[in-house]
């Protein structure tokens, strides 16, 4: 053998296996099974979490295999890669001769029907000639035009229809390449990432989920106002924020988005994902003296002392916390800040916004609660760029498409014969069809029982 | 007063006295009880769908009207309907009122499960921002229909293995099931028929996913049992057609294929995940 040869045979022996449907099965059963890990297993939690769950030695060992990302490590995107080659391969191995099927016409080989599926023999009245005129008018709607052959006296008529359906398996195949090739154009040219935004105020950088990196806009987004509201149960009924693009130094668009409407410009949509209050800068606060009874409002900034009347030291706010737990109670919205007594020690407050009496169970000189302040919602944005979903909604098409072809619509071909019989002619349906057999059995026993009711019915009566 | 929760108890036993009768009329090897069964079989499907109708009304009534579709008693109702409803279609087409043996206890128990488990909440809760959408109703009604297929499929496997795998004799039980070259076709049948509908429930999915969130697939516990389920037909229907696989085989995979539709359906719940409302 020489160089060549070998090469030639490696070819042929890789062109061989890719194109295999052994390996579609292999490689399907491995997606299949693998994927149940990534179900069981959190994907992308914290590192401590894992370590946690299952121990030092498995984490180095699951994590050396990705499987705390598994549906974007290597293996599994190879094996993706194997099932797009398989197809791509297998294609280009079947295509030609299915087309060359399709371009084909009709055999007209009586013994290959006589082998194939066949009704039971009538007898009409009437030459083989008479009946087959007949029945090629009355049998054109369920099967097709018919062609004759004369076989010594009798009369053969052949149909046949959808022999295109059988390029429907390509169809499907094409549609999971394109889903494939949308969700590569996707990870390669595309982005997912969040943008919080304060009511009345713009943003025009997006930041990433993976990798915290910053993408810029381009344009800028405005949030005019946020709401959310609630069912009589609690649970949640609508998220809304009104968005507005600015781009080029003008409005341009304005949208009120709600959890499956999103605003959508310049291919990137913003979707409402969540919410939160942005901590206020400052807050007015009532401070009442125990010896005197008196309370006096006074309004202060976050992160400077303010002093209290009547000599009673100073109190700074520090920290406006949205979800305060309070000895693991959660008490909500809550201020925190420091008191400086007037002799010099300092205390630590916690001032649940919800329960202004809350401070009084501490029995000091003074009671600190929070007064008006102002309350502003942000609205958390999910933002998201895929030049790919047009190829993965082209290939959903034509797999719905692909798929019913193929199950639902199949290559039928169909013989009736005519011979000649002591009373006129004897008549049997043949039938064939690349599947679904048991469809086409019920067909032509159908046609064959209509076919006995419909000519037989006068000559019984005429018997009578 | 009459509510959905008490029709729906009542297609429940309905259901229940059809499958008995059907199954006594292929003990006995009757025929009354079959037509019996048959016509109760019908009358529970119109009961099924009038609870159904009736809780879609009532929702109405709570002030946040919304097709009932959207937790698991509401699933388990609608799953009900579609398996009495295609295994009487099946009857009727193939003349032979087996199918509905095997496929009838799946709707009873279903329906029964929906109405008696106490774990099963029947109250008519609103919908949550998330579910708000018109892809609700074609994503659930076609996913259904893909369990469906499946669910019959898997009756037929389980009858194919019984005809072909015990030893019966002859004008015994099991000689009295259809035969299995016919068993064999009707797997195949329903199995392409599921398969279409799961691949249009998934795409349907991954559309509203990408309405909603902003991506058409994250890979979430759901989404991914979905595919399994998928490949797992997928390799059925590629061992078939391209490499000659037939009856037992292939009532085997019928049988491992509908245990990845019940995980996707229920063994989902207790992984975390976009579909929770789905175990309420």
């Amino acid at each position: 053998m020489n160089k060549k040869q070998v090469e030639k045979g490696l070819v042929d022996t890789l062109w061989g296996v890719f194109s295999s449907v052994r390996l579609s099965v292999i490689v399907l059963t491995l997606l299949a099974v693998t994927s149940i890990f990534g179900t069981v297993i959190p994907q992308n939690a914290a590192a401590n979490l894992y370590l946690e769950r299952y121990g030092e030695a498995a984490y180095r060992v699951l994590h050396f295999l990705d499987i705390f990302d598994m549906y974007h490590s290597w293996w599994f995107q190879f094996l993706i890669l194997l099932l797009g080659i398989n197809l791509v391969i297998c294609s280009m191995d079947r295509l030609p001769s299915a087309l060359k099927i399709v371009g084909r016409t009709q055999r007209l080989n009586p013994e290959n029907y006589r082998r194939a599926l066949k009704g039971e023999t009538l007898k009409m009245e009437g030459s083989p000639a008479e009946v087959a005129e007949g029945l090629s008018l009355r049998l054109k709607a369920p099967m097709a035009t018919f062609t004759l052959v004369e076989e010594g006296e009798g009369q053969l008529l052949f149909a046949e229809k959808g022999r295109w359906t059988r390029l429907g398996v390509y169809v499907v195949h094409g549609a999971v390449l394109l889903l494939l090739a949308g969700g590569l154009i996707g990870s390669l040219f595309g982005y997912e990432g969040y943008m919080n935004i304060t009511e009345g105020q713009s943003d025009q950088t997006v930041i990433l989920n993976n990798s915290n990196a910053t993408v810029p806009l381009g344009f800028q987004i405005r949030c005019d106002d946020f709401a959310v509201s609630f069912y009589d149960t609690g649970a949640p009924k609508e998220y809304r924020s009104d968005l507005v693009v600015v781009d080029e130094g003008g409005e341009v668009l304005s949208k009120r988005i709600v959890v499956n409407d999103p605003l959508r410009y310049k291919g990137i949509s913003f979707y409402q994902s969540n919410y939160g209050t942005v901590p206020p800068e400052s807050a007015s606060f009532v401070f009442t003296s125990k010896a005197s009874g008196m309370s006096y409002p006074v309004d202060g900034n976050f992160g400077k002392p303010i002093p209290i009347p009547e000599g009673l030291g100073t109190f700074t706010p520090l920290h406006f916390i949205n979800n305060y737990k309070f000895r693991g109670h959660a008490v909500g919205a809550t201020v925190l800040g420091v008191l400086k007594k007037k002799g010099g020690e300092e205390v630590r407050l916690a001032l649940p916004i919800k329960s202004p009496k809350f401070d009084r169970m501490r029995r000091g000189e003074v009671t600190v609660t929070v007064g008006e302040f102002e309350n502003r919602y942000y609205t958390g944005l999910q933002v998201t760029k895929d030049p790919g979903v047009w190829f993965v909604y082209t290939g959903f098409i034509f797999l719905i498409v692909g798929c019913y072809i193929t199950f639902f619509m199949s290559h039928q071909g169909f013989m009736v014969e005519v011979t000649p019989d002591t009373s006129g002619s004897a008549v049997t349906l043949y039938g064939s069809v690349n599947k679904n057999r048991l469809g086409m059995e019920m067909v032509i026993r159908r046609l064959t029982e209509k076919l006995e009711r419909e000519t037989r019915i006068p000559e019984r009566q005429v018997v009578k | 007063m009459i509510n959905s929760s008490l029709v729906l108890s009542i297609v429940t036993f309905v259901y229940g006295f059809s499958a008995v009768l059907y199954i006594s009329a292929w003990i006995f090897a009757r025929k009354t009880p079959a037509q019996v069964a048959r016509y109760s079989a019908i009358a529970g499907v119109i009961g099924n769908l009038f609870g159904f109708v009736l809780r879609w009304v009532e929702s109405y009534g709570h002030g946040y009207g919304h097709i009932p579709l959207s937790n698991l008693y509401e699933s388990l109702v609608f799953f009900a309907l579609t398996i009495a409803l295609i295994s009487i279609a099946i009857g009727l087409r193939y003349r032979n009122d087996m199918i509905s043996t095997f496929a009838m206890p799946l709707a009873f128990i279903a329906l029964a499960y929906a109405s008696l488990s106490p774990s099963v909440s029947d109250k008519i809760q609103p919908l949550i921002p998330a579910l708000k959408s018109n892809w609700l109703t074609t994503h659930v009604v076609t996913c259904f229909l893909g369990y469906a297929g499946f669910a019959t499929a898997f009756g037929i496997g389980v009858m194919y293995l019984v005809r072909e795998c015990l030893p019966g004799r002859k004008g015994g039980l099991i000689s009295r099931l259809p035969e299995g070259y016919v068993l064999d076709e009707l797997i195949q049948k329903t199995v392409m028929f599921g398969f279409l509908f799961l691949t249009v429930g998934i795409i349907t999915g991954a559309v509203w996913a990408n309405s909603a969130w902003g991506t058409y697939w994250s890979w979430d516990p759901k989404e991914t049992w979905s595919l399994i389920t998928w490949f797992v037909y997928a390799i059925m229907l590629h061992l078939r057609y391209m490499r000659g696989w037939g009856g037992a085989k292939i009532a085997v995979i019928s049988i491992i294929g509908f245990m990845a539709v019940m995980f996707t359906y229920f063994g989902v719940n207790y992984l975390p995940g976009l579909h929770s409302y789905g175990s309420m």
